[in-house]
């Protein structure tokens, strides 16, 4: 696993393997999409208390999931920047940023528009939609933490430091705001005890789940692809200055 | 030996604190300030007003922090202090420690000073100073413990105040959750013991982990030099 990592750290390796996925990675996602929306929208039943409404879940649900692991990812890239002073995590973890805080803002935009038919409003205080708005603060820090200096290797290292002490410090968040104030259902799939939800919603969900992750992937190899030849451009800029 | 160090550094905060006294002297009168925004913000009713005091002092105490913390590093950085001390045997962590003693004494007693007055100003019994004032301790150091990570963190950034606060607001929100139910526990005539052990947890998991983290981009802050 070790060996896998090293080779692939090095810049130009990583460029190879990733221009080999992305398309791949692109094309089943779209056809994930593709097919998960037809799943969601079309072939599934609606909600038997809620409509049609519920069908908001199938972009709701793997937004949340994205959004919640994406910060995890950063935080285990600001792991192996901090500890090995690997260049390319600290890419991967400025790719995975503003991604990241666009599924968790997605998360709580399709929550609202799924509470207002249902609850009757727009926004609840409740425990887990606080818990996103905390964790869209945390991708927020982190990106203006990030971009805050004048020189981009010191906003990288303070950002790596923030992001690890974020994911230590996120469960105690999340504990306190439970603790504060629970309406929200509680969760129906990850829990002991088997899921609460019906299989013919399961499928079209874990399909679209597929495409997000599909596409997360993409997005995130894209935006390191860029950001690296970016550095490059830079570099050579640089040298043929000194020249 | 980091004990020598440790000393040592206290001895110099002890030397310097006289001269920003004046400093913490404001955060104090900021306090009070924001505190009174909230009166004339959701009108004179005594009850609401009762309803809302720990909260509206908590609060109080969390922002009024913001506009120093970005001094706690700055200034120690600026005369070259940092590097001399990181130097010396024990580096920074003696430092730090005493740094952070230093800081807690000198803004939190005067903030634990002036809260009677406050409890006085939302009409709540002064029976609740004797769960306020404590639970308020506990929970300003957690507070100073985050903004020592925040305020390491953001040394040397473009706009540091807004990016600290930025960066101390959301990681402070356990603090204020629990602070703000102890007290109003109490008022309820409900046991506080949860909640306080609650505090008391977060404060413990703060003092390890802020350190650590402190010393840490203090030293990437070195690297830069």
């Amino acid at each position: 696993m070790t060996g896998l990592f090293d080779s692939l750290a090095n810049p130009t390796r990583f460029r190879t393997v990733s221009a080999v996925i992305r398309p791949f990675c692109f094309w089943a996602a779209a056809i994930f999409f593709i097919f998960g929306l037809y799943l969601a929208l079309l072939a599934s039943p609606p909600d038997y208390q809620q409509g049609d409404a519920v069908r908001i879940m199938y972009v709701h649900v793997p937004a949340a999931w994205l959004g919640l692991s994406s910060y995890l990812g950063l935080g285990l890239c600001a792991l192996f920047y901090v500890v090995w002073r690997h260049p390319l995590a600290n890419i991967a973890a400025r790719a995975i940023a503003p991604i990241g805080a666009g599924f968790t803002a997605l998360t709580l935009i399709t929550g609202s528009l799924w509470g207002y038919p249902i609850w009757g409003t727009w926004w609840v205080w409740d425990a887990r939609l606080t818990s996103m708005l905390v964790l869209l603060f945390f991708f927020i820090g982190y990106i203006a933490l990030e971009t805050g200096f004048e020189r981009p290797e010191r906003g990288a290292r303070m950002a790596s430091i923030l992001a690890l002490v974020g994911v230590l410090n996120l469960p105690i968040v999340k504990f306190s705001v439970d603790w504060w104030n629970t309406l929200h259902q509680p969760a129906s799939i990850l829990r002991s005890g088997g899921m609460a939800i019906d299989v013919s919603m399961l499928w079209p969900l874990f399909t679209m789940f597929a495409g997000f992750q599909l596409f997360f992937i993409w997005v995130v190899l894209h935006r390191m692809h860029w950001m690296l030849s970016e550095r490059r451009r830079v570099a050579g800029k640089a040298r043929a200055k000194a020249m | 030996m980091m004990i020598g160090n440790f000393t040592l550094c206290l001895q110099r905060e002890a030397l310097l604190g006289r001269g920003v006294i004046g400093d913490h002297l404001g955060q104090v009168a900021f306090f009070v300030m924001i505190a009174a925004l909230f009166p004339l913000a959701v009108g004179p009713s005594p009850d609401l007003l009762r309803q809302l005091g720990p909260s509206v002092i908590w609060i109080s105490a969390l922002l009024s922090a913001l506009p120093v913390f970005d001094r706690l590093f700055a200034e120690d950085d600026r005369q070259g202090w940092l590097e001399q001390v990181s130097l010396m045997q024990g580096g920074l962590t003696g430092y730090v420690g005493a740094r952070l003693i230093s800081w807690y004494l000198l803004s939190v007693l005067p903030l634990l000073g002036i809260t009677p007055v406050l409890v006085l100003l939302y009409d709540l019994p002064l029976s609740s100073l004797k769960v306020l004032l404590p639970s308020l301790a506990i929970g300003t150091a957690c507070l100073n413990l985050l903004g020592a990570i925040s305020a390491s963190l953001t040394l040397g950034a473009r706009r540091a105040t807004l990016l600290l606060a930025l960066l101390l607001l959301p990681l402070s929100l356990p603090v204020l959750i629990f602070g703000v139910a102890i007290t109003q526990s109490y008022l309820a005539g409900f046991s506080f013991a949860g909640q306080a052990k609650l505090l008391g947890a977060v404060f413990l998991f703060l003092l390890a982990v802020s350190p650590v983290a402190t010393i840490a981009a203090l030293r990437s802050v070195l690297e830069d030099k």
